[in-house]
């Protein structure tokens, strides 16, 4: 039987957590909206969440975030269980792993910022050996990597630093 | 036990702590950064800007897999010689119509002349992929690239 206040703690999780995960549904949702001049990239402000949810919440939870974001994300698109699901579920657990693995063990080294780099990295790299042994099966899958590495250079620094004010400014403190 | 959320860094309290009044008094986004930002960002950063522009010249050569080593030439669906890919020349046929130059280059194989009237085979250019064929109907000639032919997709949409 757990004490009061641990209870209270966990309650507390399990609300922070589906704050989270309902703001990176809504993001998912509104990135979809938004007109792409490069149809394969997107911000990845969803992205967001995971990371909060990473820094105030910790690891387990901000996987269960970003999981539950492409779950539901995908039934509210119509796409859960296309190829394009497969990749958007790969591409988020390996940034999940990637960036909780980063944020434990590279404290001292980086802030927000390079752990979301680090995940933006583990996206596309996910994503793209995916795409490689599902769809494409082909070494010429490599030539986009450039066309892929870009855009998630950028959209990987401008999450980190929008998750960097927001922490900066105590979002989630208790 | 209070749950003590994970810090980013020390985190700057003036914008919490009553300067909201004075944007003259704010740090700049710029400054922000500054004072947050630590070493292995900037690492991250600019290994993965190299690794962005290293990736550019990463995959040397259009699928050398799939390249054609050797090709035949049928006339009349007879066998009549066997050309080697690998090495530059040029060699005439004798087909229904009259006389044709197949050239072999680095680019592939390709008929440089032909008799026949409408010279689609003359404008097909060069083929170098294994299974690929050069055809000219009128003069009963096929020249194929030996090997299987590889699982060559126009596109790939998801």
């Amino acid at each position: 039987m757990p004490s009061p206040t641990e209870s209270l703690h966990r309650t507390r999780l399990l609300a922070r957590g589906a704050l989270l995960a309902g703001f990176g549904l809504v993001m998912f949702l509104f990135e979809a909206l938004l007109p792409r001049p490069l149809p394969w990239a997107k911000p990845g402000l969803a992205n967001i969440a995971t990371l909060l949810a990473l820094y105030t919440l910790g690891p387990g939870l901000a996987v269960t975030v970003t999981v539950l974001r492409v779950l539901l994300g995908s039934l509210l698109l119509g796409t859960f269980l296309n190829p394009g699901f497969w990749l958007s579920l790969a591409g988020g657990l390996a940034s999940a792993a990637v960036m909780a693995l980063a944020q434990r063990y590279g404290r001292a080294m980086f802030s927000v910022v390079g752990v979301s780099l680090l995940g933006a990295l583990a996206h596309v790299l996910a994503q793209l050996s995916l795409a490689g042994i599902l769809i494409v099966q082909q070494i010429q899958i490599l030539y986009l990597l450039p066309l892929l590495l870009w855009p998630a250079l950028f959209a990987g620094g401008i999450v980190g630093i929008a998750s960097l004010l927001l922490l900066e400014r105590g979002v989630m403190r208790p | 036990m209070t749950h003590a959320p994970t810090r980013v860094s020390a985190p700057l309290r003036t914008a919490d702590a009553g300067l909201q009044g004075n944007p003259a008094l704010q740090p700049s986004l710029h400054q922000r950064l500054r004072q947050q930002l630590r070493w292995g960002d900037y690492l991250v950063a600019g290994l993965f800007g190299l690794l962005a522009s290293a990736s550019f010249w990463l995959p040397a050569g259009g699928g050398p897999n799939s390249r054609a080593r050797s090709a035949q030439v049928f006339v009349n669906t007879g066998l009549q010689r066997e050309v080697d890919l690998q090495q530059a020349q040029r060699f005439t046929v004798n087909g229904g119509l009259g006389e044709m130059t197949v050239e072999v280059a680095a680019a592939g194989v390709r008929i440089a002349v032909s008799t026949c009237p409408n010279q689609f085979c003359v404008r097909q250019g060069y083929v170098s992929r294994a299974g690929q064929m050069l055809v000219c109907v009128p003069n009963h000639v096929v020249i194929m690239l030996a090997g299987e032919r590889q699982n060559d997709l126009d596109a790939v949409t998801y």
